[in-house]
């Protein structure tokens, strides 16, 4: 790979800084930032998701829309340093794939846990002064929701609640990248109603699905630190079994969704269209190790769903 | 010269169903009741709708008469659901033939020949109008020109005749395209109304848009300007009648 002396090169040379780069994940914040435009996008298609619809053009929604960004990128990195830092005894043991939870930084760089520990409190610190500017900027209710995602991140990751060794860290996962955060895209730009929390219900199952998917080529590193998740409790058959249940769960409640005229009929369909990428992600489970299928699965569903709620939005 | 209000059929002989489209759009426009031409285009027999199937003309002045007309009356009837876009476009808004149908698929059922709203006039429509296939014209541009869904950027209201289609099609497209298009030829750049980007496809491409352009005279002979689109403004704004 050519990418691989250079970053063995940054990694040796400032260790520190590329700690602070690889442990906040940047893929990952990629696929944040996209799951917030996706909530955007939704805001922009009116009634019934929002009670009314945002005005793209204006200067304060794109001001809203940017300053809900930057709000939340702070938050997004200290979760994943606390998860880096909750994670480095698992990191030591596993093998790890492109998607286990930790990104494998300190285990790189000798660096101690304590300087990661200073990393979270720090950028902690940050995000609690970036949502006090959102305070300022941005409606109260999305302001609700960032802390709420602060909170339940942190506490998905370190002690005392360490909500991932307790059989619940999937759940939680899965409600703050496939609820809250669209969620809190949808409330920077405009007052969501009811519907705006259903029309992201089947992207909430899906990262459920990527969740058993990415956590079990990590199960055996996780149940020998004492990390409870469920691909550690369950039967592979249990594990391909609820993975079913979430994925047809998401079809049957993108179909009703459609059906009921509660998301458009691109939305509808690019949905349906992405959620067929589970049958992938589902013959391939605790069969390999590789989570890909599950990922692209999930990735696909954010990318088409976000486009499609913007085109219906922007569109006739 | 027939009031085509009342040229609704008078009971002995079948209604003739093009005629109660055109007097549907009359009584709407003159806010009077709409039950009779209603009654004879949801009770239409397809055989009484020979001339809009086989006969462009008819085709085009019927459906873009039978969608202004649905529209209006939905502003009406229930006016809240225009803040939801794709809900209003959605809902059944007319009946034809027994045909229950949507805005979307008179529009993009029929009058555009069943291609998606949202392929940029390059995808098919995946739903049926519920329709025969023989009902659906092949996309004419200028119908972007004459439907009337009530938002502020919408044409105004004409009423379609098939003998004149042709001549009022391009009267509201010149209509439309000189309030709408302004040509910068220093920077060689044409501000152009939304749905010339959301249909393109039925322009036949960028290029066929410019030779669109060029035809209603709103860019010189030979140029070939850069395009940019105006945002589409979704006030409501009901009863937009030419007059």
């Amino acid at each position: 790979m050519i990418g691989e002396p250079i970053r063995v090169r940054l990694r040796e040379r400032t260790p520190r800084l590329w700690t602070l780069w690889a442990a906040s994940r940047p893929s990952q914040l990629a696929l944040i930032l996209l799951v917030y435009a996706l909530g955007v996008g939704m805001a922009t298609a009116g009634p019934p998701v929002v009670v009314d619809g945002a005005d793209v053009g204006s200067t304060s929604f794109r001001l809203s829309a940017l300053a809900g960004a930057l709000a939340v990128l702070p938050v997004a990195v200290a979760i994943h340093y606390a998860n880096e830092y909750a994670d480095i005894e698992t990191d030591a043991l596993t093998e790890r794939t492109p998607f286990s939870s930790g990104s494998g930084a300190l285990e790189a760089t000798g660096l101690s846990a304590g300087f990661l520990r200073r990393a979270t409190v720090g950028v902690t610190v940050v995000s609690g002064c970036g949502v006090v500017l959102a305070a300022a900027t941005l409606p109260l209710d999305a302001v609700g929701v960032l802390v709420a995602i602060l909170l339940a991140g942190l506490g998905y990751s370190l002690p005392p609640v360490a909500l991932i060794r307790r059989g619940l860290g999937e759940f939680v996962n899965a409600v703050l990248g496939g609820l809250l955060l669209p969620l809190y895209g949808v409330t920077v730009v405009a007052t969501p109603t009811g519907i705006a929390g259903l029309a992201v219900v089947p992207f909430v199952l899906v990262v459920g699905c990527n969740l058993f998917a990415t956590h079990w080529p990590d199960r055996e590193a996780d149940a020998a630190v004492g990390k409870r998740t469920l691909v550690v409790r369950w039967s592979p058959r249990g594990i391909r079994r609820a993975y079913a249940v979430l994925g047809l769960g998401a079809v049957a409640v993108t179909t009703g969704l459609w059906a009921a005229a509660a998301v458009p009929t691109a939305v509808g369909v690019a949905t349906l269209a992405s959620l067929s990428i589970l049958v992938w992600g589902w013959t391939t489970l605790t069969r390999q190790r590789d989570p890909s299928p599950s990922v692209v699965a999930m990735v696909v569903l954010a990318v088409a769903s976000t486009v499609a709620w913007w085109w219906v939005g922007l569109g006739p | 010269m027939s009031d085509p209000a009342s040229d609704v059929g008078d009971g002995t002989s079948a209604p003739d169903p093009v005629a109660a489209a055109r007097g549907l759009l009359e009584r709407v426009r003159r806010q009077e009741l709409p039950t009779d031409p209603l009654r004879t285009l949801a009770d239409a027999s397809h055989g009484s709708l020979e001339s809009v199937r086989e006969d462009r003309h008819h085709g085009l002045a019927f459906w873009l008469n039978v969608y202004n007309a649905a529209a209006q009356l939905l502003l009406e009837a229930r006016p809240e659901l225009f803040d939801s876009r794709w809900r209003f476009f959605r809902v059944p808004s007319i009946t034809v033939a027994g045909a229950e149908l949507s805005l979307d698929d008179i529009e993009h059922g029929v009058l555009r020949g069943r291609r998606s709203k949202y392929g940029l006039g390059y995808l098919p429509r995946l739903s049926t109008a519920g329709l025969p296939k023989a009902y659906r014209l092949e996309p004419d541009p200028r119908i972007h020109f004459a439907l009337n869904c009530g938002a502020a950027s919408c044409p105004a209201v004409l009423a379609y005749e098939p003998d004149t289609i042709d001549e009022t099609l391009d009267r509201a497209t010149k209509n439309y395209l000189d309030r709408t298009v302004t040509y910068d030829a220093e920077r060689n750049r044409v501000q152009l109304p939304r749905v010339c980007l959301w249909f393109v496809g039925d322009f036949g491409g960028r290029s066929g848009l410019r030779s669109f352009l060029r035809a209603f005279e709103q860019i010189p002979p030979g140029a070939s300007p850069s395009l940019r689109f105006r945002s589409y403004d979704w006030t409501r704004a009901s009863r937009k009648f030419a007059t």
